[in-house]
């Protein structure tokens, strides 16, 4: 009889994927990403278990978005103190800290649970071509033509 | 002002109304009447109530409750009961679930062999094998070469 935990803890070993985000539209990036971070893309795929994959993303500075939402766009939160509500539009965030768009992105298309802050840890944002992760990637390409088998 | 009470109880209050009127203390000879073997030792042996058995039985079934719900049984008792009807009602949820997360993984192996989950489920019938997702997504797990001869074998027939 099966189990239905295939995957233990201890014997998951991720896949390291690379995309390339530039010109890439935000939205419908985080939404091929997401996936790949919560292992749905796996046959083993557990719920309970932490069986994603790890994605690194270069170019995040070069990133789209359709329509007028670098300046229409606004990013809403509060600091909890009063009158603390701050907002930024998608062009500032672009000056201060680029990657930042993406991963905001991404992680509202997680599951909201307690495994989606190790989920976003697997997700490593770089805002230029160049990464630190050479040696981990072994010439997984783009994934938007699609995962290998 | 009280007077001493007497030892006798009832005798209590007559001294409390008559003060002149002295009541005798009854003498310690009297409880030689009753000696301590005859009467039965009160701490030797506790009598264990009826309730605190089922207390007892309820608590054991708590343990690694949060909180009062661990310890006191008034809590308790309300916490074990709700922990049975979630037993309850999960055990016919459990097989929906075990459905729900088969064909998640089905159509994970599945996308991974070109084909989706809602293509591939037709094709089975149209290839007339019966394995159901459970077994699909245990051979997908853990057998990828027979699941990839299924999916040879749905795609030949497809043509």
């Amino acid at each position: 009889m099966s189990v239905a935990n295939v995957l233990l803890r201890r014997s998951h070993r991720p896949m390291w994927h690379l995309v390339d985000a530039k010109d890439q539209i935000v939205g419908r990036l985080a939404t091929q990403i997401a996936p790949l971070l919560v292992g749905k893309h796996k046959p083993t795929y557990s719920p309970n278990v932490a069986c994603g994959d790890i994605v690194v993303v270069i170019n995040a500075a070069d990133v789209q978005f359709t329509g007028k939402k670098w300046t229409d766009k606004v990013y809403r939160w509060h600091s909890g103190y009063p009158g603390g509500l701050k907002e930024r539009t998608p062009k500032q965030q672009l000056e201060r800290r680029p990657e930042e768009i993406l991963r905001r992105a991404v992680m509202g298309m997680l599951p909201k649970n307690k495994l989606r802050s190790r989920m976003i840890l697997q997700l490593k944002i770089y805002e230029g071509p160049a990464h630190p992760h050479e040696g981990d990637l072994r010439g997984k390409s783009n994934i938007l033509q699609g995962p290998d088998d | 002002m009280l007077r001493i009470m007497s030892r006798v109880g009832g005798a209590a209050l007559s001294a409390w109304r008559h003060p002149n009127h002295v009541l005798p203390l009854a003498p310690r000879a009297a409880w030689q009447a009753f000696p301590p073997s005859a009467v039965g030792s009160a701490m030797a042996q506790q009598e264990r109530s009826m309730a605190s058995k089922k207390h007892k039985a309820v608590l054991r079934q708590t343990k690694g409750y949060r909180g009062r719900a661990k310890n006191c049984f008034t809590v308790a008792v309300r916490r074990l009961q709700k922990a049975l009807q979630y037993a309850y009602r999960d055990r016919k949820q459990k097989k929906r679930d075990m459905r729900t997360l088969w064909i998640q993984r089905v159509g994970a192996a599945s996308r991974q062999h070109g084909m989706s989950y809602n293509q591939l489920i037709p094709s089975l019938n149209k290839a007339r094998i019966e394995l159901n997702r459970k077994v699909l997504a245990d051979i997908a797990a853990t057998e990828p070469y027979s699941f990839r001869a299924v999916m040879d074998t749905v795609r030949s027939v497809k043509q």
